[in-house]
């Protein structure tokens, strides 16, 4: 019998519960079954990714969905021209804040605290205004990179309780793994970060969950799947059968009867090298907010499934955009360029695509977001503008 | 001689491979290079420091918070850059091949960071090749014990001579054209999977 030749594929990824398309498609061969071979390669930093991609180390990583659009439009690494065919889930990330800082902002609440979660920072206010009258060092808050959700998503949560995230506090980058220790170490007082680390945090006692991004922007995108676009173009086969083992894995990891194999899974020292029973209570949706309480039920707190959940909208592009031209990261007049990053075509021709799984991101919003700014993927620069808070120019 | 006054700042975990670029920086004539083996208080002693290239290990986990220090919160006082000039494409592509990252200062001509770039990307190939020999003899060792370990299983199993193991085993490789050492993975995994078959038949 004539051996089949098998693609191999080097896909990066970063040890975090949501690299689970990777592992599963991997660990359960539904790789296999669409004649390609995953290779899943562990990297450090999103800069490794970022490098190991552009430079053709890589085929394909999962990658923050803003990081794609940065290399798109080379800013912070070499010019890449990228495609993304596939978001690889939706939510996972929470801000997590010291219990010495929550015990001192509790103190001069005069020990009411704000549970509303997202309206939360507003108990951050007295303490920025206390330590800067007593010259004291202002609060260090960390997220995982410049062009992260978790920096979007912490910003315009200090932004709404009426803190600067530029001139009020000290935003620092930490690597996802790394977070934890830093917030034991004192090194900082909080951080933005997907699961597990926000679990691992409060299963140590060391902080407590203030906000999470389904509090937030719960439909906005998390993790792509990031391709160069040379290389998508010359292999539109792989990239279909890619497309669709990651969609085969979703939808495995999204069933609720898999999630504990699929916390197994994850927890291997090859993968994320954290304790099972930890990774499950965000793969549940139902994480512990606060050292000692019970568990929480979060709605879309960490998914895999759902409508549209891997369909990657170029309006959910542009969203990443309007939030990089809110914190001045990038320049205005790339909508066009960044909204063709985003192409649903290869799920569209996925064998189990139908319309209703198409999401149009932005413009069928039920209810406002939290922060009561309506996006509108039309007109991003009037989005943006109606921010009291914000950086871009 | 004035490419030669260049600030220069090596981030590396491992202390052999950065004294040996270091030492290599020396040779090559540039006198100010400082070497950090760990990244705590990276922000006061960049600010101290005021590199004009930053060489780091391409895996170095804080990469992230360099970058983030250098290109977003303006922190130092001189903007640096990842050393992404589109037309050196070449020699970008053998500093990821080599493990190389560079950073460099705003307005830093390219044809004074390349040869800081070069020696690093030279020291860095060596080293590797260094570390891979080592690895290949250590690999070599526990080739030769697994290589031991199946032919006393077949020896034992099979009431076969020292002799008559191998040579099976080299046939068998030959046939495959696989390594020797591969057959005798084969051939443990093969008596671990049966010795459990059997076990868990006497359990059940």
């Amino acid at each position: 019998m004539a051996e089949r030749t098998i693609s191999i594929i080097r896909a990066g990824f970063m040890a975090l519960t949501d690299c689970a398309p990777i592992v599963v498609a991997r660990e359960l061969e539904f790789d296999r079954r669409f004649g390609i071979h995953i290779e899943p390669v562990r990297l450090p930093s999103w800069a490794a990714i970022r490098d190991h991609l552009a430079f053709e180390k890589l085929e394909c990583a999962h990658m923050l969905g803003g990081l794609s659009l940065a290399m798109h439009l080379g800013l912070g690494g070499m010019r890449t021209e990228m495609t993304v065919p596939l978001m690889l889930g939706r939510g996972g990330n929470a801000i997590t804040l010291s219990s010495s800082v929550y015990d001192e902002a509790l103190a001069l609440m005069a020990g009411r605290p704000v549970f509303n979660r997202a309206e939360s920072a507003a108990m951050l206010k007295p303490v920025v205004a206390a330590r800067k009258l007593k010259g004291e060092r202002p609060l260090r808050l960390a997220m995982v990179h410049a062009f992260s959700s978790h920096n979007y998503e912490l910003r315009a949560w200090l932004a709404h309780g009426g803190i600067d995230p530029d001139h009020d506090v000290e935003l620092s980058v930490v690597p996802p793994p790394r977070m934890v220790e830093a917030l034991r170490n004192g090194l900082i007082d909080g951080y933005c970060v997907g699961e597990p680390w926000s679990q691992v945090a409060v299963e140590e006692g060391l902080g407590r969950i203030m906000a999470t991004k389904a509090d937030l922007y719960p439909n906005s995108p998390e993790k792509v799947l990031a391709l160069r676009r040379p290389w998508a173009i010359g292999h539109a086969d792989m990239v279909s059968a890619l497309v669709e083992a990651f969609s085969a894995a979703m939808s495995w990891a999204a069933q609720t009867e898999n999630r504990t194999e699929l916390a197994y899974m994850l927890s291997r020292p090859a993968y994320l090298n954290v304790d099972h029973d930890v990774i499950l209570h965000g793969l549940m949706c139902a994480p512990r907010l606060v050292p000692g309480d019970m568990r929480q039920p979060i709605d879309d707190y960490l998914s895999f499934g759902g409508t549209g959940c891997g369909y990657p909208a170029p309006g959910t592009a542009l969203w990443l955009l309007a939030q990089m031209r809110r914190w001045g990261q990038a320049g205005a007049g790339h909508e066009a360029e960044v909204a063709g990053v985003f192409d649903p075509s290869y799920i569209e021709r996925n064998v189990n695509f139908s319309g209703e799984r198409k999401f149009q991101f932005g413009r069928r919003a039920k209810q406002p977001p939290f922060d009561g700014v309506a996006f509108d993927d039309k007109d991003i620069e009037a989005y943006w503008r109606q921010f009291a808070i914000a950086k871009g120019a | 001689m004035k490419e030669l006054s260049l600030n220069i700042l090596v981030i590396d975990e491992d202390p052999a491979r950065a004294a040996l670029l270091e030492g290599a920086l020396v040779e090559a004539g540039y006198t100010h290079v400082v070497t950090l083996q760990t990244t705590s208080n990276l922000h006061q002693r960049i600010v101290a420091i005021e590199p004009d290239v930053v060489i780091i290990d391409l895996q170095n986990p804080d990469r992230d918070t360099l970058e983030n220090m250098f290109q977003v919160t303006r922190s130092v006082k001189k903007p640096i850059a990842m050393f992404v000039d589109q037309s050196d494409g070449d020699t970008i592509r053998r500093a990821v091949e080599a493990g190389v990252s560079a950073y460099v200062v705003d307005g830093l001509k390219k044809d004074r960071v390349r040869p800081v770039v070069e020696v690093a990307v030279t020291r860095f190939e060596s080293f590797s090749k260094l570390v891979q020999e080592r690895d290949d003899a250590r690999n070599a060792l526990a080739d030769r014990k697994r290589t031991d370990r199946a032919k006393g299983l077949l020896m034992q199993h099979r009431g076969i001579s020292e002799e008559e193991a191998y040579s099976l085993m080299r046939k068998a490789a030959m046939q495959q054209s696989r390594k020797i050492a591969d057959i005798a993975d084969s051939i443990i995994t093969a008596f671990e999977l049966d010795s459990q078959l059997i076990g868990g038949r006497k359990h059940g």
